[in-house]
């Protein structure tokens, strides 16, 4: 279990007021909220990425950087490596045998068989997005960190990658901590949805999802955007 | 592209019989002739063929250039990585990189007077003073914009300081290195020639051009060794260029 209990100030202002939450072995949580909430930043505090009060522990323990892996909202691939070699960094860092083989797998996993010796230049804004989480998957993290992985992507791009992922975390049934400010998104993917809002930003509830069907425009998904809605604006009349 | 180069180097030629029969100049065919003729023939004034100066100019310049990349980039790269350093390095650059390297010539002539060969070894080291201030600027320009997001990146897969340098920010720093290289290769050359020029070397296509001057003025020979300089010179680029390409792919 991944248990978060922060607050953060910056230049001696609070900018996250004891955010508290925790995610079971297998959750896919989701982190919404405001621009300016602090998302991002409480995603790096869990990479290890940025300091904090607090506490962050990972079965009761400080996490090990070595079990994260991170996708970015803009790609961080290595323009000079080739998708596969991309995805062979983090391999690379753990001195894992047989690496290529594994980072080959991935690949095939997020549907890049074919672009291995492609250079990030050579490939769409999607595709790249998929080499960054085939990156993050080699290394088999036990805690999948991702930062508005699909902001960037156009609109018909970015549901085709969302159904996508859900399916690798089905298969896969990694922990994971994703952001992003669409609440849509968050309902579609999400087994728990934490709602981040105010200054300085607090935790104001966490939603725990259970679709029959992942279908967005089925009344219990509307019904969840709902309260989704109400706890991002909590005086506005739903 | 390729045909109106070929026009600019007919018109160059035109230009140059034209000027040859107002002012003292050879006509091209003469010293095409004599180019031809001491390319593997030696001229009799210094015995060498311009194919030997050509050769021990070559070689003054790589030594030289060689060892100003082996300082010029690792310190590149770590004043582009850590700013105390830079900083530290930075007065010493300021105050060097405005003086020319033919500023040089004099007092490396005496500081290695004592030495064995010193002519030589002040050529080498007048090259290296030319090509390791351009190398270092341009190693340390691109390891200074490294990416920070790549460099984070790395940090949240576990790389601890080695892997960064190793794995970012050296091959980040490559394009840098390359036209450090590249520009380095081109000021050392041209610093060779005015160095050869200064003293008596014996051989090199500064001193050959030097001695055919003052032995009365032979155009012909001198112009031949600026046509060698010239391609050399091209060539030298030309090559680095053509690494960069193979390196650089993925730009």
């Amino acid at each position: 279990m991944l248990k978060i209990s922060v607050s953060k100030s910056f230049n001696g202002k609070k900018i996250i007021e004891k955010a508290e939450f925790r995610a079971e072995k297998g959750d896919f949580v989701c982190i919404v909220g405001e621009s300016g909430s602090g998302k991002t930043t409480l995603l790096r505090m869990v990479a290890g990425l940025e300091s904090y009060e607090g506490k962050i522990t990972f079965r009761g323990e400080k996490i090990d950087r070595k079990s994260i892996g991170f996708v970015f909202q803009d790609d961080r691939l290595l323009p000079w490596r080739t998708a596969l070699e991309n995805v062979l960094f983090g391999l690379e860092l753990r001195g894992e045998e047989e690496s290529v083989s594994k980072a080959r797998k991935v690949l095939e996993l997020v549907g890049l068989k074919g672009f291995e010796d492609h250079y990030p230049s050579q490939l769409s804004g999607g595709q790249r997005q998929r080499v960054g989480i085939a990156r993050a998957l080699a290394i088999d993290p036990e805690i999948l960190l991702m930062d508005e992985p699909f902001a960037s992507l156009d609109e018909l791009t970015r549901e085709k990658m969302q159904e996508e992922l859900n399916q690798i975390w089905n298969r896969e049934k990694k922990t994971v901590l994703f952001v992003t400010h669409s609440i849509d998104e968050a309902i579609f993917l999400g087994t728990k949805v934490v709602v981040l809002t105010g200054i300085p930003s607090k935790v104001r509830g966490v939603i725990d999802i259970s679709l029959k069907k992942r279908i967005r425009t089925s009344d219990e998904f509307i019904e969840y955007k709902k309260r989704v809605f109400e706890l991002l604006s909590p005086q506005s009349m739903f | 592209m390729r045909l109106l180069k070929v026009y600019g180097l007919i018109t160059l030629i035109v230009v140059w019989y034209l000027s040859s029969f107002i002012i003292f100049l050879p006509a091209p065919h003469s010293v095409a002739l004599k180019f031809a003729l001491l390319l593997f023939n030696a001229e009799p004034v210094l015995g060498k063929s311009l194919l030997e100066h050509s050769i021990s100019s070559i070689i003054r310049v790589l030594s030289g250039c060689l060892i100003a990349f082996l300082i010029a980039i690792p310190l590149g790269i770590i004043s582009g990585w850590s700013e105390k350093l830079d900083d530290f390095f930075s007065a010493i650059i300021e105050v060097f990189r405005p003086v020319p390297p033919l500023a040089w010539i004099p007092l490396a002539y005496i500081i290695f007077a004592g030495f064995y060969s010193p002519v030589q070894i002040a050529q080498v080291f007048i090259v290296f003073i030319g090509a390791f201030f351009p190398c270092l600027l341009s190693v340390r320009e691109f390891a200074k914009s490294v990416d920070r997001g790549l460099i984070e990146m790395a940090k949240a897969f576990g790389a601890d300081d080695e892997d960064i340098l190793e794995k970012v920010i050296v091959p980040s720093s490559l394009p840098g290195i390359l036209s450090g290289v590249r520009i380095g290769l081109g000021v050392g050359w041209m610093t060779i020639v005015a160095a050869e020029m200064l003293a008596s070397s014996g051989t090199g296509l500064g001193y050959f051009i030097m001695v055919m001057y003052e032995v009365g003025g032979r155009t012909e020979e001198i112009i031949t060794g600026i046509i060698a300089i010239g391609i050399i010179g091209y060539l030298m680029n030309e090559i680095v260029l053509r690494v960069e390409k193979k390196l650089l792919r993925w730009r």
